[in-house]
């Protein structure tokens, strides 16, 4: 049984195969090739999708040489490893899925305008009704038709693409696009330029070309030609026509305005990205000179010319480290900056540090010298006595403290030694330390020992 | 009128030398006012004068402030040097990875904690580091991004995703760099928004 068109087709939709054939019509459009794809794209989907398949018969209706037999591949180029999809299927597939509809571009335009323009003339230069006036008016409607849905699907297309950049524009302004800001901003503008502004502008009734018709030109040319020889019914069929286009604008024009929102963003984006460039550029400039720079110029600082721009957060500062930013100052105004802190210091009056005394160790005895020690217990039999002394130890403490140069509590210990001598005369008053003697570094407490003499009474 | 509770509260804050913003991110993460900021614009000069009194200066914009020693002559500090490196660093990270800048402007995203260890591949970056007196090592750029960014008020956590986006004093600083774009670019490159 010959394998036609229908049943390849069948079988692509019927198995679902589809989505795969989308792939090789992604391929011609990205490549722009004449519908040449690689057929090792092909062969991958037939041994992925076909081989395994239990419907057996598929082998042989989507074999490669049945395909090619049936003109669904109109041929395959050995040199090259390429096969070529037959045109209808091409857009066929391409008009069943919007998004693969290949979008109009300027050319495609171009052709569709000087067209229209050309078969406008040539109905207004037939007589009306002749042979040559009706195939041109055959051909004129053959146009139109090709125009309004070829523009019908390109804005269903365009609606797409813009989509499309939308959704890429959303996951790169998150940071999780594969594509960048560069490439995404390219791809709109490419849009733009290449199918928005040619098909605004084919269908702009207010558009000029200075050395031809625009297609709404030719229309209104052709239309006052018909009222001119009273033919209204064929100019009215005319505005219907240009109405039919030119019904497009809006869409087209709303599809526009979508794009611009994220054109603008982007562009706004790429030019913060060239300054940031710039000023990363100026900033590796001005570690040029640093690098064989001796101490002084060694590091990035005031002067540097990157710093000179930035003024935001100029002064910000850590204030509680005050003193310390004091001192880290630039030495060629260390001088006047010192004399300054000095004078600030000066002016404050500094707080007295509280004095913690420990209690005095009788162990500390043991670092007074013997020269000391002789000196103090030399003292100790020169200091003059009263018949009664209410408290000894504190009298002592009193008596060392004038006659002894640097006197310290230890010294006092010292001079207890001496205390056996007066022993005979001395009485305790309180079981219980009551009296307290201190030096700036040590304390004892000290129970109250009285000393009465009555033979000194007489004195 | 000052009030006195908040007045304590935001010296305490200035004088560590952080930012404050006229917005602050909200536990789920949404930008909500600053009653602080709110505080001091609402009795400005009276904040003025006080803090004219003690020797500093409050630098006011619309959407942060700040504090600086009016003894102190020298604007560039090593705290502001740094802050503008680390910024120009980041910068360059976004270009690198072609990300939008709303990557780090818009509460929906963010950079994340891998972004900043990221940052280690930016061309040059030890020798910024060294010559900056940032360290010499790469990887402590998430140490100097808190400390010098996110603890001065410049870059916000947003506490429910572990994100950084930029403050209001943040994005004032790309905000800057593009006013001055005529400094840093020639005319013709900056040219680049064209109306269509």
């Amino acid at each position: 049984m010959k394998v036609t068109k229908a049943n390849i087709t069948r079988a692509i939709f019927e198995n679902h195969f589809e989505n795969e054939f989308y792939k090789f019509i992604d391929y011609i459009q990205k490549e722009g090739t004449p519908n040449e794809f690689p057929i090792i794209m092909y062969e991958t989907f037939f041994n992925q999708f076909v081989i395994p398949h239990p419907d057996k018969a598929l082998l042989d209706i989507l074999s490669i040489s049945t395909l090619e037999e049936s003109g669904f591949f109109t041929y395959i180029c050995k040199k090259s490893d390429q096969v070529s999809l037959a045109d209808q299927m091409v857009n066929f597939l391409s008009y069943i899925d919007d998004k693969r509809s290949a979008q109009l571009d300027h050319i495609q335009f171009e052709s569709f305008r000087a067209e229209i323009e050309t078969v406008v003339q040539s109905i207004r230069h037939s007589l009306i009704n002749s042979d040559d006036y009706n195939e041109a008016i055959r051909h004129f409607n053959r146009v139109i038709g090709a125009i309004i849905s070829n523009l019908k699907s390109n804005i269903e297309t365009l609606d797409y693409k813009v989509s499309e950049i939308a959704e890429s524009y959303k996951a790169n302004q998150q940071g999780q696009s594969s594509i960048t800001s560069e490439e995404l901003y390219n791809q709109a503008l490419r849009l733009y330029e290449r199918n928005i502004q040619p098909c605004l502008q084919f269908i702009d009734p207010d558009n000029n070309l200075k050395q031809a018709s625009t297609f709404i030109e030719s229309l209104h040319a052709l239309k006052d030609y018909y009222h001119e020889n009273y033919l209204d019914d064929e100019a009215v069929l005319v505005q219907y026509r240009m109405t039919s286009v030119t019904s497009y604008y809006k869409d087209i024009y709303a599809i526009n305005r979508h794009l611009q929102r994220y054109l603008r963003s982007l562009s706004e984006d790429k030019k913060a990205f060239l300054v940031i460039e710039a000023v990363f550029s100026k900033l590796l400039d001005s570690l040029i000179p640093l690098r064989h720079g001796r101490t002084h110029h060694r590091y990035l600082n005031a002067e540097s010319d990157i710093m000179q721009q930035m003024r935001c957060f100029d002064g910000l500062a850590s204030h509680q480290k005050g003193y310390r930013q004091l001192f880290n100052r630039d030495p060629e105004r260390v001088n006047l900056q010192v004399k300054m802190h000095y004078l600030d210091i000066e002016s404050k009056s500094i707080a007295q540090k509280p004095i913690v005394l420990k209690e005095i160790n009788v162990d500390l005895v043991l670092q007074n010298s013997v020269q000391r020690t002789d000196g103090i217990l030399q003292l100790m039999f020169k200091m003059p006595l009263q018949s009664y002394i209410k408290d000894f130890y504190h009298y002592i403490h009193l008596y060392l403290g004038q006659t002894l140069e640097d006197y310290r509590l230890v010294d006092f210990l010292t001079a207890l030694s001496c205390l056996v001598f007066y022993e005979k005369n001395l009485s305790v008053q309180t079981q219980l330390p009551q009296g307290r003697i201190t030096d700036n570094e040590y304390y004892l407490e000290h129970i109250i020992l009285s000393y009465n003499n009555k033979e000194l009474e007489n004195d | 009128m000052i009030n006195r509770a908040k007045s304590r509260e935001i010296y305490q804050y200035l004088r560590n030398g952080k930012i404050l913003n006229q917005e602050m991110i909200s536990n789920s993460g949404e930008l909500v006012n600053n009653p602080i900021f709110s505080e001091i614009m609402g009795n400005l000069e009276d904040y003025r004068k006080l803090y004219l009194d003690i020797g500093y200066r409050l630098v006011d914009t619309p959407s942060y402030l700040y504090l600086i020693d009016d003894r102190h002559q020298d604007p560039k500090t090593d705290v502001v040097m740094r802050i503008y490196l680390l910024l120009v660093i980041i910068g360059k990270y976004l270009v690198i990875q072609g990300y939008s800048l709303n990557k780090i402007y818009h509460e929906t995203a963010g950079l994340t904690v891998d972004d900043f260890h990221n940052m280690a591949n930016v061309p040059h970056i030890i020798e910024i580091l060294e010559k900056s007196k940032m360290g010499q090592h790469p990887n402590e750029i998430s140490g100097l991004i808190k400390s010098n960014l996110i603890d001065r008020g410049i870059l916000w956590e947003k506490p429910s995703t572990n994100t950084y986006i930029l403050t209001n004093a943040g994005r004032a600083f790309f905000d800057e760099l593009q006013n001055n774009s005529d400094l840093y670019l020639n005319t013709s490159e900056a040219d680049g928004t064209d109306e269509y």
